[in-house]
Parts: structure tokens; sequence; C-alpha cells
């Protein structure tokens, strides 16, 4: 069932992403990209789902020990791109983001480790140190926004599983300040956050006039204008602008709809779980696909700060594209073991 | 399995409920801002994605009476590089220039070129407004970074034919001066708009709609008085009297005293063809519109025909101009010979300045200022060019009976346009009516005032009329005679102060027939030098050529009353420059065919170097 659901989705991004691929000199550039993304995801995907949990259990803290020797072997010695070091060069693939595996990582570890022990007293700091280091690594790329998105799924995991509110709290105010020093560091986060505040960016006002653009029902499939280079990132973390100039408001209702359908089957597929690590794993494998995409609503109609985050399954992207899918098999994976009989 | 009533399984609710909750807000915010704002928004992304640009309209024609070409617009090809394309700046530069002919170009070009490529230009300007065969020649070599752009030249087909008088049109198209400035808006015509769509960081325009946007409206033609087979005439005479006199200015202009028409107005120095970028100032002036000179002589018949009107002379009466001096007050006059005593024709025709003098003083200095101020002088006609001069009478307050009176009675003391004294024989000639000069019909030029009466009656016209046939008849005009036609005529002679400084403004206006004139030519030449060194006379320098005007403009008014107007389209063999084909955009409907030059060579840009016989077209039609 949530594999139509996904092939339902997947099937949309197609279309979407085909329409705005004009971008490169070979029209079909992303698409290409996109398909051989889509097809290693697609391996993930059915990898995930059938894996059994337990292993996947076992594997977590390993999984989270390579994503941070990959996030620091990025840091040392991986080219600049953008000014940033955020991705690794890989054979035949291009490149990675490890700090989209981080996502994957952090959901499984935390998962496990909340599964053990129910989050009380002792055992929290333990948890949230892996965790944090993490975290630290991924914002020295830099990636802010990625930073702030595992913190908040960690700080959701952890909430669920029982922890003490108050905790949570002091752990937040802990990172507040490493937060403002990076931001602080990093100009282009200062830059963004008083964009929103005041005079929307550049993007952002694009992002708006697309929108606009296509009213109720769009200027229909590869008639968007904004993408012909006034909508900056509008293959990636601003497709969203694209898709609604091109399908209006109907086309977003649409996407919308798809990933609510996702994250309400997502819990309901968490609640079925036998144990609690399927529990917590489906949960936060749901979490990171729906807030993900909550956030790039968010940013596209200019209501958060510009955060460099892509909509799942319909932005173009390789690595995101990979570890939402395989968050996805994951999901698949729970439910189809709380169906098997025991 | 986990129970729903498990405390994770209940936080794990409320807390997807609140993620589904934001979610939904944030699909109404995109809902609000498509639906609700969406029209403010499409609007400002339809105000970036859209550009007008500008298609400019086709220029119309400047035609001469007869529907024949005088200035045409046809599509010409520019040439231009794109830097970004050429490896290798000199020697790119080094073949292109060879291949145009210019090679003293190429290390410019290759300068320019290597800058450009740079900074990341993508556009220089090797030639504009080529011919199309050079051009695709040049395409032939399959450059990839070769440019090739349509832009509207202007042409003048007839080469130097009345240039400064049409005027130039400058790069963007619009008319510098001239006629092409005057009829500007005319000639101009809308242009229309194309809407492109246009990309992000203002790339080039890539998508066209036709059904948008407006078409260009071409302009409008432009027909002017003038007669192209008499204009080419007054041209090589003027040619012929500048290589023989070398004055600092000449002109020529003939004009139809019945209508104020002008026929024909050539001048020196001028334009060719409306090449204009390295043409000295003194090359845009049209001398007959823009240059004041003293009349000299040329101006007694008016003062004659005054007096004879007021009644202060008789035509019967006789004046005694003495030994050939005579004083004024305390002024000593002379005359050229000693002529005794003048009947009053003979004062005109014997151009005494003594029996002028006499004539003046009897008129008075009210009446002649009158009669100056009503021949048009001092004062402009408003002739469709643009800068025309006033001339400059002395102020009546200031008038002396002695000196300006004196003066004035024999042509001194005053400036006067060539045009404003063609007027004001146009004016004593056809029984005293001043029309005001025009080059284009009446209807294009709305604001040309009303003809006016001069307050002179017909008898003394006719005195005065009849004194200067014998002017050419038997005195100082002799050399305008045409055979087997009654021509009159008037010289003029001034010299220049200070006195005894050897410049003269020589000067002659001959008309025919002498019955009813058709035309008057009037040719004025400032400082010419005669070859033996003599004082240039009118009756020496201006005389002949204005008579070989006259005579082939009588000729070709003749012919070309028995053609027909259909047959306008002419056809023009020989000269010109380059072979330029002007089959080009015409709404007139004339078409002219070739236009050659006799030199073979390219572009003759100079004046100087002009050849007319090449364009007596009226002959070839004949």
């Amino acid at each position: 069932m949530v594999l139509i659901g996904i092939g339902l989705v997947f099937s949309y991004s197609a279309g979407a992403w085909a329409a705005q691929a004009g971008v490169a000199d070979d029209p079909a550039y992303y698409l290409k990209r996109q398909i051989v993304s889509a097809l290693v995801g697609l391996v993930a995907l059915v990898v995930a789902a059938h894996v059994p949990l337990e292993r996947l259990r076992r594997a977590a803290p390993t999984l989270l020990v390579i994503t941070a020797g990959l996030l620091l072997t990025a840091l040392l010695f991986a080219p600049s791109v953008h000014n940033t070091q955020r991705w690794l060069p890989l054979p035949f693939f291009g490149r990675v983001q490890p700090s989209e595996l981080a996502k994957l990582a952090v959901v499984l570890f935390l998962a496990r480790a909340l599964a053990e022990r129910n989050a009380r007293e002792e055992s929290f700091w333990r948890l949230a140190l892996p965790v944090g280091g993490l975290c630290l690594l991924v914002l020295l790329a830099p990636d802010f926004g990625t930073t702030v998105f595992l913190l908040a799924v960690a700080a959701t995991m952890m909430l669920v599983a029982g922890a003490r509110i108050g905790r949570l709290l002091i752990a937040g105010a802990a990172t507040l300040p490493l937060l403002l020093l990076a931001a602080t560091r990093f100009p282009y986060v200062i830059e963004r956050l008083r964009f929103f505040r005041g005079e929307s960016s550049y993007q952002v006002k694009q992002a708006l006039l697309a929108l606009g653009a296509g009213g109720w029902l769009g200027n229909g499939l590869g008639a968007g204008r904004q993408k012909l280079g006034f909508l900056p990132a509008s293959h990636n973390d601003f497709i969203l602008p694209v898709v609604g100039e091109e399908m209006g408001f109907l086309g977003i209702l649409i996407v919308a709809v798809l990933f609510m359908w996702i994250i309400v089957h997502g819990v309901r597929v968490a609640q079925s779980a036998r144990d609690p690590f399927a529990f917590q794993l489906a949960l936060g494998a749901t979490f990171v696909i729906g807030f993900q995409a909550a956030l790039n609503f968010a940013v596209a109609t200019g209501a958060a700060p510009t955060k460099g985050l892509s909509l799942p399954f319909v932005s173009s992207g390789g690595s995101n594209l990979v570890v939402v899918m395989a968050a996805v098999g994951l999901v698949a994976n729970v439910g189809r073991a709380a169906e098997e009989p025991s | 399995m986990i129970r729903t009533a498990d405390p994770m399984a209940h936080r794990a609710r409320v807390l997807f409920a609140v993620l589904l909750l934001f979610f939904t807000a944030l699909v109404a915010r995109t809902g609000y801002i498509q639906v609700w704002l969406g029209e403010e928004y499409a609007d400002r992304a339809r105000a970036q994605h859209f550009r007008e640009i500008e298609v400019p309209a086709t220029r119309g024609s400047i035609l001469d009476r007869n529907g024949r070409v005088l200035a045409v617009s046809y599509h010409a090809c520019s040439v231009a590089v794109d830097p970004a394309r050429i490896d290798d700046p000199g020697l790119y530069s080094l073949e292109l220039t060879l291949q145009l002919g210019e090679p003293q170009r190429a290390r410019e070009l290759a300068r320019l070129v290597a800058r450009k490529k740079e900074h990341g230009k993508r556009f220089v300007w090797v030639k504009r407004r080529l011919d199309r065969e050079p051009v695709e020649a040049l395409q032939d070599g399959g450059r990839a970074a070769l440019v090739v752009l349509e832009e509207p030249r202007r042409e003048n087909p007839h080469g130097a034919a009345a240039a400064s008088l049409l005027g130039v049109v400058g790069d963007d198209a619009c008319g510098l001066c001239g006629l092409e400035y005057t009829f500007d808006a005319r000639l101009r015509g809308r242009p229309g708009t194309r809407y492109v769509l246009k990309e992000g960081r203002g790339r080039v325009p890539w998508l066209l709609f036709p059904e948008r946007g407006r078409e260009a409206v071409p302009g409008l033609d432009v027909v002017t008085t003038l007669d192209l087979g008499i204009q080419v005439v007054a041209e090589r005479e003027l040619q012929a009297l500048q290589d023989e006199f070398s004055p600092r200015w000449s002109c020529a202009l003939v004009m139809d005293p019945r209508n104020g028409e002008i026929v024909a107005m050539a001048g020196r120095p001028g334009l060719y063809g409306g090449r204009f970028r390295k043409a000295p100032p003194e090359a845009f002036r049209v001398p007959a519109v823009h240059c004041n000179f003293v009349p000299g002589s040329t101006l007694k018949p008016l003062i004659m025909a005054s007096a004879l009107h007021a009644g202060v002379v008789r035509p019967g009466q006789t004046l005694d101009c003495g030994p050939g001096r005579k004083r004024f007050g305390g002024r000593l006059l002379h005359d050229v010979t000693a002529h005794g005593v003048l009947s009053l024709a003979d004062v005109l025709v014997k151009s005494s300045n003594i029996g002028m003098a006499q004539v003046g003083r009897a008129l008075g200095m009210r009446a002649t200022y009158a009669t100056l101020r009503a021949a048009g002088f001092g004062a402009r006609h408003g002739i469709e060019l643009p800068g025309e001069e006033r001339g400059r009478l002395t102020p009546f307050k200031r008038w002396h009976p002695d000196q300006t009176l004196v003066s004035v009675s024999m042509g001194h003391e005053l400036l006067v346009t060539p045009l404003q004294l063609a007027t004001m024989y146009c004016g004593l000639l056809n029984g005293g009516t001043l029309h005001p000069p025009r080059l284009v019909s009446r209807e294009l030029a709305p604001s040309v005032r009303e003809p006016r009466r001069l307050p002179i009656g017909p008898d003394a016209l006719d005195f005065v009329r009849r004194a200067m046939v014998r002017v050419v008849a038997e005195g100082t005009g002799r050399r305008a005679r045409i055979p087997g036609v009654s021509v009159g005529g008037k010289t003029g002679t001034s010299g220049k102060f200070p006195k005894g400084c050897g410049k003269y403004t020589a000067s002659f206006v001959a008309f025919a027939p002498a019955e009813a004139p058709r035309f008057v030519v009037l040719v004025v030449a400032d400082e010419p030098q005669r070859p033996d060194g003599g004082t240039p006379y009118g009756s020496i320098v201006a005389a002949p050529a204005a008579g070989r005007i006259l005579r082939e403009a009588l000729r070709l008014s003749d012919s070309s009353s028995i053609s027909s107007p259909s047959e306008s389209g002419v056809r023009l063999k020989g000269h010109g420059f380059g072979m330029v084909r002007v089959a080009a955009v015409q709404s007139s409907g004339a078409t002219v065919g070739e236009v050659g030059s006799p030199a073979g060579g390219r572009n003759p840009d100079s004046a100087g170097e002009e050849n007319f016989e090449a364009v007596e077209c009226r002959s070839d039609t004949r």
C-alpha cells in the first residue's frame, strides 16, 4: 500500500521536473540524473523494506559512525562547492551529500537507543551526545538548515519516547549558543534571517510571483516562466513554486494531500508496530519526510527563512531522493513486519 | 504491539497532529497567495517576463515633384562579431578587414575585440550599413563569430544632388538636418512593438509573439517641389562655377514665380549623398537659406519699382549721373563709367549707383524701409528647413538720409539671404504677389504663410521687368542670353568691407520667358576669384551659370509637359557610387534602377568628385 502511494508521488514528481529541466544545456540533464537517483533510491527502498528489522537495529550505531566518518571526510578533503563542503565525490554517482545520510542515521540510532532505555534519566545524555556530535559535524560543513532539522527530528523522537520536556529545553538551551555562534560565523545565515524579517529575499519574492502567476489551475505543464532564470534553484529547493505556477493551486493541493497521506499512513504504521524500535523507526522516518516537506512549503511561501531543504520526492537532488526513498522503505518494512503473523 | 493507550502513542499522535495542522496552515497560505493575491503577483510576474521591443518603421522617401526618389531607405547589412567566439583576435580582424577592403582598420579592430573578449562582452560592431553582396561573401567564409543584422540605410541615389537640402539621417534613424529633420515625424512612421519572452538576468529574448504587439507603420513620403532634372543641372553649373572661381560659398536657386515653389536649390560646399561623417561643418549649410550677403545691384529693381509706384519718379524722366562720381552729403559715389544723363530705365540697365541714389532719395527713408519690409527682407520666410537666416536691415530709427538711404538704394548696408532675394524677384515678376517660398506642397506645410501683396502697382512692375529684359539684351547681363528666348535679368556685385580689399559677392538673377516668367534663377557666389585677377562682377561670374540653368530649366519643363506622369519611374544609368541597388522599399511606387559611379570606385564620400553628367535623366527619357 505504501509502495503504491510512493509510486504515485514519484510519477508525479517525474512530470514536474521533466517540465522544468530546461535549465541545463541538455534539456533532459536533470531528468536523467533524477531517474538514475530514483533507480538507486528504488534499490534502497526495496533493501530498506526487506532487511530484517533486528539487523537494522544492530547496524544503527555503525551507520552513525560511518556517517560521522563521511561527514568528517567531506569536511577535511572534499573540494568545496559553492564555498561549502557538503558534498563527497563518488565514482559513477557524481557526488553525494553525507548530511542527507545523517538524517537516516539519526533516526535509526535514536530508534534503537530510545527503544532500549525508554529515554530515562541516566540515558538522556548518552543519547544526546552522539546526535549532538553528528549535528556539529553537519553544522561545520556548513549546513545550518540541516543541523536545525536534525535537532528537530531528534527532539521529536525523544519527546515521543517520553523524555521530559524540561530536559529537552535544557538541551536546546545548551545548543542555542552554539547555533548562535555558527550563525555569526556563517554570514549567509544572518543574511537569510534578515531577509526573512524585513524585505523578503529575491528568491522568495520570485517564488511568490511564480505561485501567484499560477492561480487556481496554473499555466499548464511546461508553461512556467519563472523557472527561466528568474527563480533560482527552481529545480530543487524551490520546485514547489514551479509546481504552483504550472499546475496552479490544484497541483499544490495534490502534492500536499499526498504528503499528508504519507504522514497519516506513517503514523498508522508506527502504531501497528510490534516493538518500540519499530515504532520509533517508523515514526522517525515519517517525520523526516513530513517535516521536511512542511518546512519546504513554509520556505517556498515565505513563511520561514530560506533553509536549503528540498521537497522530498519532487526536488531534484540525488542524495535526498535516495535517503527519502529509503525512509519510505523503512516505514514499509515496519508495516510488513506488523502484518506478518508472529 | 503498541497499544493506543500507550503514552508514547499518544504523544506521537499529538505531535503528528501538530505537524498536520502546520502543514494544513501552509497549504492554506499557499492558496491565499495563489488565488487571493494571485492577480497581483501574476501581473508582476508578467511584467518581468515580457519585454516590449521596438520594431523600427521603414522611413518614408523624399521625392521630387514628379515622384522621382531623392532619398530612400532600404535594408542594409551591418556586421558585428562575437568576441567570445574568436580565438585569435589579431588574425581574425586582419582577415575580416582584408575582406572588407580596409586592412588599415585591422589593428584597431583587433584591440577592440581583445578588450571586449576580456570583459566577457559579446558584441563588437565591425561595419554598419553595408550592401548585401559583400556581407554575403563574408558569410560564405563560414565564420561562427560573425553577426549580421539588418539595419535601414538612407541613401540619396543622386549623390550630391540637393544633399545638404535633403539632410542626413543618423544611426538611430532620425533626421538630423535638412528636410529629413523638418519632416522627421512624417517620414519616420510609427515604430511597431513586439513582445518577447525574456529570461532572468536580462538574457537574450528568445521567443516572439507575433499575435501581440503592434505592426510598424511605415513613414509617409514627402513630395517636394524640386525637379530632379533641373536640380541636377543647377548642381552641375554650380560645380563648374566653383571649379572656375572657387568662391567661399555659392548657390543656385530656381523658383517658380507663379507660386513660390522652389524648383531647384543647389549649394556649395555641400554634402555628398547623405554621407556626412567626415564632412566639414560648412557642408551642412544650405547657402540659399543659411548665408547672408550684400545684394548690391540686384536689389535696385525693387527700389526703382517702389519709387515709380509712389510717383516720385516718372517713367519718362532722365537723371544726370554726371562724370561717374557724385557727392551725396559727405559721401562720394562712383559708377563704373561716366554715364552722363540717363533715362530712368537706363539707370537699371547700366546699373548706375548715382542714378539709384537719386531715386532712393526721391522715395525717402520711410517708404524705402517699408518697401524692404514688405518684400520680406529682415524676416524669415518660414521655409521648411531648420535654421533659416533672416538677413539684416538697419533698424529704422538708425537710418540716416545720406548714409543708409543712399546705400540701401544701391543694395548696400543690408544683408539678405539668396532665398529672400529670389522670393522678392518672384513677387516683382508675377504681378506683385509675394508667395512665401516653399519646398513642399501646401498640404505638407500648413504653417506656410498666406501670399502677400507687394505695395507696387502693375505699371511700375512692368517698367522694371522690361528694363531687366534690356539688361540681358544690351546691358550687363548679356552673358545670360538664350537664343530664341527673351530673358530678363539683373547683375549684382558688392564689394566687401573694407573698401578695396578685393573681395566681392557676385550675383545674378535671370528669368524667362520675359513676358510671363516661369522660372526665376538666382546664382550667388561669395568671394569668387577670377583666374585673370580681374574684378569678379556678377555679369562675369554668375550670369553665364544662371543663363545656362534657365535654359535647361525651360527645356526640361517643356519636355516634361509632354512626357506623361506615369513615366516618372526614372531609369538612371551610369554614375553615382558603387553599384548600389536601390530597387528598394518605396511606398511611392517609383523605382530607381541602378546608380553607379564614373570612377567605378568606392564611396567618393567627399564633395568635389561628383559627376552630374550621369544623372541628366530627362534627356535619357525623352
